[in-house]
């Protein structure tokens, strides 16, 4: 068993991870970077960088974040790193727009290259 | 390793019988540009290909890559080794320049893609490829390529475009030449024995799809940080395969100019002893960025430098690299300058970046990508105008009905280049 998970709201990813992904299609990017904290403030590690991509947090609708089963001792880097992302939410306007379905598919595939990207690099177990 | 490069200033750009140069106007034969091109790729359905130039009332969108034509005349290898030339090592020898002619690959992977030239008008004043006459290749690949393929298959049909222009090169006197030169470490330390010992940290974007660069041919989130004579950039040892993120993305024109490494070079025996680069990646795991950064600082301490320029590719997930590799320096005691851009808010009083250090005290900023601007109207547009309502930096009602858009300067290609290819500046008020 690996001792990852995967949070996100892109449902290509459950498609490709069914086992080790938690999904929750209504939630926006914000919701994934909440849930990513609340994780990270019960122990978890936070495997890859939150602001993955260059495509910015208000412009696509889909966030993947990898995190450790870890529970217990608060990691700080991985919540410097998760509240820095949230400041850049915040900083940034609101660009939410109705898009076309091939659209929605483009940024699905770009979340889940990026994130196809952290875990084909990742051990099968994880250690930090 | 050392390295001629001879300029040959390109003032025009025509279509012609013959793909050569002449008196300063580079002719291009279409035909056998578009069959160089396509090469043997069977993925790709069409290739048309337009010539822009200064002050055109033209705009390019959405604008993947920009390269420069070069050709090696003496030494190893060809140009963009490992990628459309031999696994050769390059940056040593002769290259010749079309300076002033540039390649431009247009073509919409993906729906959002942004990407925006402007040969003339308010926007052309933020992109340096309004001063180039530009090759706009425009490619359509055939029914249900996937996008990783789509993304593959324009970055190497630029590549060839670009290294069958530089033919014409081969046998034109240059106007100017410049020499570049790194000795092997040891006698290159020699060499300015008094003066700081500086090495130059190229960070390249390595995320993934439509984010990734390539070594000789090599995938960079796949290699651990290594050493590079900076001449080899020049040869197009680094190939650009990022197409996201306009305004702070390296076009490969860019890695084959780089401005870094020129200064450097510039100052070189006269300020300081400019030993080479590290190049290094900017991975999406914090166990490769650590490791990354790591060797990073390891490798910069074994060349002996006192400082390090750091330089970075794109926003969010780099701010982190970059802020890693300048902890991991300045603990080890060699100074740090890092290079940036912003992402400020439109009002400019929002924080810079994703990540921060006290011990960043020396940033150079290449403008802040958040800042508006209107571009006005163009009589032709090549490429894929709808792309303008959804590209990054605009919104909904960007696009108005008169054809102008409101939007913000990341998406104008090289609005805000992190290696300081632009035209912002600053002044002292």
């Amino acid at each position: 068993m690996s001792n990852f998970y995967i949070l996100t709201n892109n449902p290509m990813v459950q498609e490709k991870y069914p086992k080790i992904t938690e999904l929750d299609d209504n939630f926006s990017v914000g919701d994934i970077f909440a849930g990513g904290r609340n994780a990270i403030h019960l122990g978890a590690h936070l495997i890859n960088h939150p602001l993955a991509g260059s495509i910015k947090p208000n412009q696509s609708p889909y966030k993947s974040l990898v995190l450790s089963d870890d529970k217990g001792e608060l990691d700080l880097f991985s919540l410097k790193l998760i509240e820095g992302a949230i400041q850049v939410l915040r900083k940034f306007p609101s660009r939410s727009r109705p898009y076309d379905e091939s659209i929605l598919e483009d940024f699905q595939v770009v979340d889940l290259d990026l994130l196809d990207s952290a875990i084909d690099s990742l051990p099968y177990e994880y250690h930090e | 390793m050392r390295l001629e490069i001879g300029n040959i200033f390109i003032k025009d750009v025509a279509f012609g019988e013959k793909t050569e140069v002449k008196d300063g106007t580079l002719f291009v034969n279409k035909d056998e540009l578009i069959k160089a091109a396509t090469g043997d790729d069977d993925r790709i359905a069409s290739i048309d290909v337009y010539i822009t130039k200064p002050g055109d009332n033209t705009r390019i969108i959405p604008v993947k890559d920009v390269i420069e034509p070069r050709v090696k005349v003496e030494g190893k290898g060809g140009i963009f080794p490992g990628v459309v030339s031999g696994v050769e090592q390059v940056g040593s020898g002769k290259t010749h320049v079309l300076k002033g002619a540039a390649v431009v690959t247009t073509g919409k992977v993906v729906g959002f893609q942004e990407g925006i030239i402007d040969m003339s008008g308010e926007g052309a004043k933020y992109t340096p490829f309004s001063k180039t006459n530009n090759i706009v290749v425009k490619l359509e690949p055939i029914d249900n390529v996937k996008q990783h393929e789509h993304e593959e298959v324009i970055r190497l049909a630029g590549f060839r475009a670009s290294n069958y222009i530089g033919e014409a090169a081969k046998d034109v006197e240059p106007d100017e030449t410049k020499v570049y030169e790194t000795k092997p470490l040891l006698e290159q330390v020699k060499e300015h024995p008094d003066l700081p010992k500086v090495v130059y940290v190229y960070a390249l974007q390595t995320q993934g799809l439509m984010h990734n660069t390539f070594f000789y041919g090599a995938d960079a989130k796949k290699i651990v940080p290594t050493f590079m004579y900076p001449t080899e950039a020049f040869d197009g040892a680094i190939a650009s395969g990022n197409c996201v993120s306009a305004c702070d993305k390296n076009p490969s024109y860019v890695h084959l100019n780089s401005p870094i490494i020129d200064d450097l070079y510039e100052k070189d025996g006269k300020d300081i002893n400019f030993l080479g680069c590290v190049i290094t990646n900017e991975n999406v795991t914090l166990q490769d960025k650590k490791r990354s950064a790591n060797m990073t600082a390891k490798l910069v301490e074994l060349l002996g430098a006192d400082a390090a320029i750091i330089s970075e590719e794109g926003f969010g997930n780099p701010d982190a690299d970059l802020v890693m590799n300048c902890n991991n320096l300045e603990e080890k005691g060699i100074k740090t300058v890092l290079v940036t851009d912003e992402y400020a808010g439109q009002d400019g009083a929002s924080q810079s970046l994703a990540d921060s250090t006290p011990k960043g005290d020396a940033v150079v900023t290449a403008g802040n990508a958040n800042q508006l601007i209107t571009l006005p109207v163009m009589k032709t547009v090549i490429g894929h105008p709808e792309a303008a309502n959804i590209i990054a930096g605009a919104w909904d009602g960007s696009l108005h009905d008169d054809g102008s858009i409101e939007a913000e300067i990341q998406v104008i290609t090289g609005a805000t280049n992190e290696l300081g290819f632009h035209t912002l500046s600053a002044e002292t008020v």
